[in-house]
């Protein structure tokens, strides 16, 4: 073909305008007023009345009666509280690390279908949200209790076994059941965004399924896998109705206690210096999942 | 749709997709096929790539191109017929095992690794020693002129120093083959001639057979040792630059490399010229099989083979055509000529050419149009 004048222009840079900062004037305020309302009347407000009666002392009905005293908190020093507050941070890590590999696998899973599929499938993951978080913990009981299906099936194999409620593992199921969808959704966020190709040229350069994970796709997942933990492991900790219903309230987690603290010892002043510990710890542990975004991100 | 005798090449060519006696190709395909539900997206086809060569497979965007290298990488598994590289069969062989890297048109960098990570991973999968790998990875970026930007990340890259990461990373272990899926696609037109020159330059350097797979016939022409044009899953010719632009087998050929005026024909058996509706018999070599008597073909010639002139040229054949445009183009003209009842050319005269005569005429004017029977070809339709 016959050629024209070659075309070497390189595209002009694009400066980018300075944006005015948006909050300028009295009617951006005025819009968010409602929402701010709502979150100093029913978040804020709350949690300065439990900080400030974590400090009170109260009388022997357990009314809170003013005064200030470190008292509550160190009654938390007790043995048995550390103790709960220890089986707490247990069962919250262990129920995080495998909410994470099941997460990561299924994430994995949902990622390699067509558009459609994935739709669907995560669909289905919300659909439970639907249901009361109470009713779908009952729903457990009849599952793995007596004259459950789960019984039946064993006794149908010859199998003897026990009804599972309470028990240990029952909390465990129940909650990595609880858990799940909101380790799934953070993980197949950040899968979506991996090009295929990635996968493949990993492939091409020697790498088997186990290599392809452990050296490009779960290190390109990780903002997931930390938002995914974040999710899981803070609000693990303030559990409270799963260990009552399948546990049969033998091992305790940190939310119970507080539960048990205001309302049947009646110790307003101890549930909110416990309440105040666990909100530390959340907040802990979020600066740490941040921080381990933060440096990620420096390095990469 | 099984036949595996069905091909669109003539037997003369075909003798191309063979390699010769006692040389071992580097990659050998034995009649293979893609399917994707009931389309057919590979045609059973045959090819042997040689050792060290530099191989384009050339053609329009959907023909098949991309599918083709994926079967030889094996992210695709063939249909039918087999694979063999360097003389063994890879077929069912997983992609990792096989002796060949891809560049990916994307490049495929990872992004949380840097410069010297990417090129060194695979060096790292396979669990090369330490001090080999920083030796060869360093000897690889130096190939590519990136010798110094090791530690930057990916994303701090411009498009054509990406484009050397990913040749480093893909050549850095020494394969058999690498396999460019339209590598330069992403760059502008000066980074794109460059790198043209870079990988032509290192693929000789490394000795590695390079399989490269692009649109740009003017790239294949000024890169490849041998070409292949592919049109709807088939492979319609297999040469040399030279032959691909000179002797293009079939229609598609002539019009898909260059441009050529294509006129239409009617063939008067072989050995005997063709002839053009209203302008009689014209000069032409016959290609391949002969086609029968009376059967429509075309007569393939390209613009810069064919001659004008204002009045009858004293020796030789010529016709008349009617001058229907003629376009100034700095360094040329462009001539577009109504020939016979039919047909419509064009061709071009360097501007340092054109005589007083030529510069003359007007467009309706009649001009002299002739070419030279060794620079026609009748080819099937
Ligand atoms: N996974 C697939 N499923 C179904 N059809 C496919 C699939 N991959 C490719 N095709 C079809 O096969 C045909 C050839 O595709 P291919 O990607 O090989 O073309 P190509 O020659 O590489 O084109 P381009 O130059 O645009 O990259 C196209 O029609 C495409 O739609
Ligand atoms: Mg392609």
């Amino acid at each position: 073909m016959v050629t024209t004048a070659a075309q070497t222009a390189k595209p002009a840079t694009v400066v980018k305008p300075r944006r005015k900062p948006r909050i300028q004037n009295g009617y951006a305020w005025l819009l968010l007023t409602p929402g701010l309302l709502s979150v100093l009347l029913l978040a804020v407000w709350p949690m300065v009345l439990v900080g400030r009666n974590s400090f009170a002392t109260s009388d022997q009905y357990g009314a809170v009666t003013g005064g200030f005293t470190f008292e509550s908190y160190l009654a938390l020093f007790d043995p048995v509280y550390a103790k709960t507050m220890g089986y707490s941070l247990g069962i919250a890590a262990i129920n995080t690390v495998l909410c994470l590999i099941i997460g990561y696998i299924v994430s994995n899973y949902i990622v390699a279908q067509s558009p459609q599929r994935q739709s669907l499938l995560l669909l289905l993951l919300i659909v439970p949200f639907w249901t009361d978080f109470l009713v779908r913990t009952f729903a457990w009981i009849t599952l793995l209790g007596n004259g459950g299906p789960i019984l039946w099936f064993a006794h149908l194999l010859g199998i003897p076994l026990d009804p599972l409620v309470p028990s240990q593992t029952a909390v465990m199921l129940a909650l990595i059941y609880a858990f799940l969808p909101t380790a799934v959704f953070p993980i197949y966020a950040s899968m979506r965004g991996i090009d295929p190709s990635l996968k493949e040229a990993a492939t091409d350069l020697g790498c088997g399924w186990w290599q392809t994970h452990a050296r490009v796709i779960a290190p390109l997942s990780t903002p997931g896998i930390i938002g995914a933990a974040l999710l899981t492991f803070v609000p693990t900790l303030g559990v409270f109705v799963i260990p009552v219903l399948l546990g049969g309230g033998k091992e305790l987690l940190v939310g119970n206690l507080i539960v048990t603290l205001y309302t049947e010892f009646r110790n307003q002043p101890m549930g909110a210096a416990l309440s105040m510990v666990l909100l530390v710890l959340m907040l802990l542990s979020i600066a740490i999942g941040a921080l381990l975004l933060k440096a990620r991100k420096r390095s990469a | 749709m099984t036949s595996s005798t069905q091909t669109a090449m003539p037997d003369s060519l075909m003798a191309d997709s063979r390699a010769g006696q006692g040389e071992t190709p580097a990659v050998r395909l034995t009649g293979i096929t893609k399917t994707f539900g009931d389309n057919m997206v590979v045609q059973p086809l045959d090819l042997d790539i040689r050792q060290n060569e530099f191989f384009s497979i050339l053609g329009p965007s959907g023909c098949g191109k991309t599918t083709l290298m994926r079967m030889i990488t094996g992210f695709e598994t063939p249909t039918d017929g087999s694979i063999e590289l360097a003389g063994s069969s890879v077929d069912g062989l997983p992609t990792r095992k096989r002796d060949l890297n891809m560049l990916f048109q994307s490049y495929a960098l990872f992004p949380h690794l840097t410069v010297f990570e990417n090129v060194a991973f695979e060096l790292r999968v396979r669990r090369e020693p330490k001090k080999d790998i920083t030796r060869r990875v360093q000897d690889a970026l130096d190939l590519v002129r990136l010798g110094d930007l090791g530690e930057r990340k990916t994303d701090q890259l411009s498009g054509g120093q990406r484009q050397r990461v990913a040749l480093a990373r893909a050549v850095v272990s020494r394969p058999a083959v690498v396999l460019l899926d339209e590598p330069l696609g992403a760059l502008d037109q000066q980074l794109r001639k460059e790198m043209q020159i870079e990988l032509k330059r290192m693929q000789r350097d490394v000795g590695i057979t390079f399989i490269y797979v692009t649109h740009d016939q003017e790239e294949a022409l000024s890169m490849s040792d041998r070409i292949a044009v592919m049109w709807k899953g088939r492979l319609l010719q297999i040469g040399s630059p030279q032959e691909i632009y000179d002797a293009p087998a079939t229609e598609f050929v002539a019009s898909f490399i260059g441009s050529c005026n294509i006129i239409p024909a009617i063939s008067a058996g072989p050995g005997n010229a063709p002839t053009v509706a209203g302008i009689g018999e014209v000069p032409a070599v016959e290609v391949g099989a002969a086609e029968p008597v009376g059967s429509h073909v075309s007569v393939a010639v390209r613009p810069e083979r064919m001659s004008v002139s204002a009045s009858a040229p004293a020796t030789g054949w010529s016709t008349t055509g009617t001058l229907t445009e003629a376009v100034y183009l700095g360094h040329e003209w462009r001539y577009g000529i109504r020939l016979g009842s039919d047909a419509h050319v064009f061709t071009t005269v360097p501007s340092t050419q054109l005589g007083p005569e030529l510069g003359a005429l007007r467009t309706g004017d009649s001009i002299f149009v002739s070419w030279a029977e060794k620079d026609a070809r009748v080819l099937a339709e």
